[in-house]
């Protein structure tokens, strides 16, 4: 064992008074100790403060554990005879499976409904599709079909016909049940017929 | 009789009684509470807690038992219950902080004093009631510190724990505390 020095000597006289050193670390510090007069005064000053704190208020140990909750016993896992090992707890965890399976059904049941109607709502509301679905057309027909603005879930206006484009345009103005803030702002998906 | 016990005798053995009563041994909560509700209660002391420092101890031990079976023993018992009961006082003191239910450093001494003569019967001689002084005049983190060290005889990693601190700064406090009592005791 290396030699402490007299900070680590120091350090640990309160290890000495509770005796928690090794044999060997006790008796090392103890000569150090004696050896010391500063160290024997500082291990006489932490003796006489643990005295003096020796006295703890008085507490009525059956008060407080008649106030401890009840132990949660772990079962012990029964074994009769050549019969099938029963382990209570695997018991327990597996019937409450289908309760939490039905719990997360709901959730997701629940958000999905949530989200969908939020999403309709906004649709709704704003009497066009989500920002990057509306696309802000004028010119020819041709350009539309080559342009790659999506409608939404990955769908390209690439891949509608212009009879389809009507359809959606014509869809699009039907839905819009709360008047614009902005009329100014539905601008037409295609250009008039005969234009 | 506690001398002899070192520190991982004692984690082994609360392990053990823990266990016991896990198993259902309600003797095992009487001998982990008997063990350790002295110290509990001389640390709560130490926080500044006059009035009724048995129900934090009691409070404790209620929250300590209610999660026994998650206590994973990375820690000892006895400095996970020292950490219960600091921030019991804690919140005791953000609750009733206008009722002034800790005191002052200056008013420390005075009152510890009485308080365990009242508990103890225990008329402190002359120069245990200095010592006791020159401790009640630290600062709260020292006091804590101080006597989490001497009296408890707990690690700096364990004071770290349960004070919400770094060894280092554990250690500082400590050898702060030490010679602001040996100034006092000298003056």
């Amino acid at each position: 064992m290396r030699d402490m020095t007299r900070d680590e000597l120091q350090d640990r006289l309160p290890e000495l008074l509770h005796g928690r050193l090794s044999a060997a670390e006790a008796a090392e510090l103890e000569r150090a100790v004696s050896a010391d007069p500063e160290l024997m005064e500082e291990l006489a000053l932490l003796r006489s403060v643990r005295a003096a704190h020796r006295h703890a208020p008085v507490i009525d140990v059956s008060r407080i554990v008649g106030a401890l909750p009840a132990p949660s016993v772990v079962p012990a896992v029964a074994v009769t005879g050549s019969g099938p090992v029963i382990d209570e707890l695997a018991e327990r965890r597996n019937a409450r499976r289908p309760v939490i399976s039905r719990r997360f059904a709901r959730a997701a049941a629940l958000l999905v409904v949530v989200g969908g109607g939020t999403m309709v709502s906004v649709w709704e509301r704003s009497g066009t599709a989500p920002t990057p679905v509306v696309p802000v057309v004028s010119a020819a027909p041709a350009t539309v079909v080559g342009s790659t603005m999506q409608l939404g879930f990955g769908t390209s206006t690439d891949e509608l016909t212009v009879e389809q484009l009507r359809a959606l345009e014509s869809d699009i103005r039907s839905l819009d049940g709360v008047p614009s803030a902005d009329p100014e702002s539905v601008t037409d998906l295609l250009p008039a017929e005969g234009a | 009789m506690p001398d002899l016990i070192t520190a991982g005798d004692d984690a082994e053995m609360d392990r053990a009684l823990i266990a016991r009563w896990n198993g259902g041994d309600q003797r095992a909560a009487t001998m982990l509470v008997e063990k350790h509700a002295p110290s509990l209660a001389r640390f709560v002391g130490s926080l500044g807690v006059i009035t009724a420092p048995e129900e934090i101890v009691q409070d404790t031990f209620v929250r300590a038992f209610g999660s026994l079976d998650s206590f994973r023993g990375e820690s000892s018992l006895r400095s996970w219950l020292f950490t219960i009961a600091r921030r019991l006082v804690l919140d005791q003191r953000r609750a009733t902080r206008h009722e002034r239910n800790h005191v002052a450093i200056e008013d420390a001494q005075n009152q510890l004093v009485s308080a365990d003569d009242v508990l103890d019967g225990v008329v402190a001689d002359e120069s245990e009631g200095r010592v006791r002084e020159a401790v009640a005049r630290l600062s709260p983190t020292q006091r804590e510190v101080f006597t989490l060290r001497v009296v408890e005889g707990l690690s700096y990693k364990e004071i770290a724990v349960i004070a919400s601190t770094t060894e280092g700064a554990a250690r500082v406090h400590y050898h702060n505390a030490m010679r602001a009592v040996k100034e006092f005791l000298d003056a």
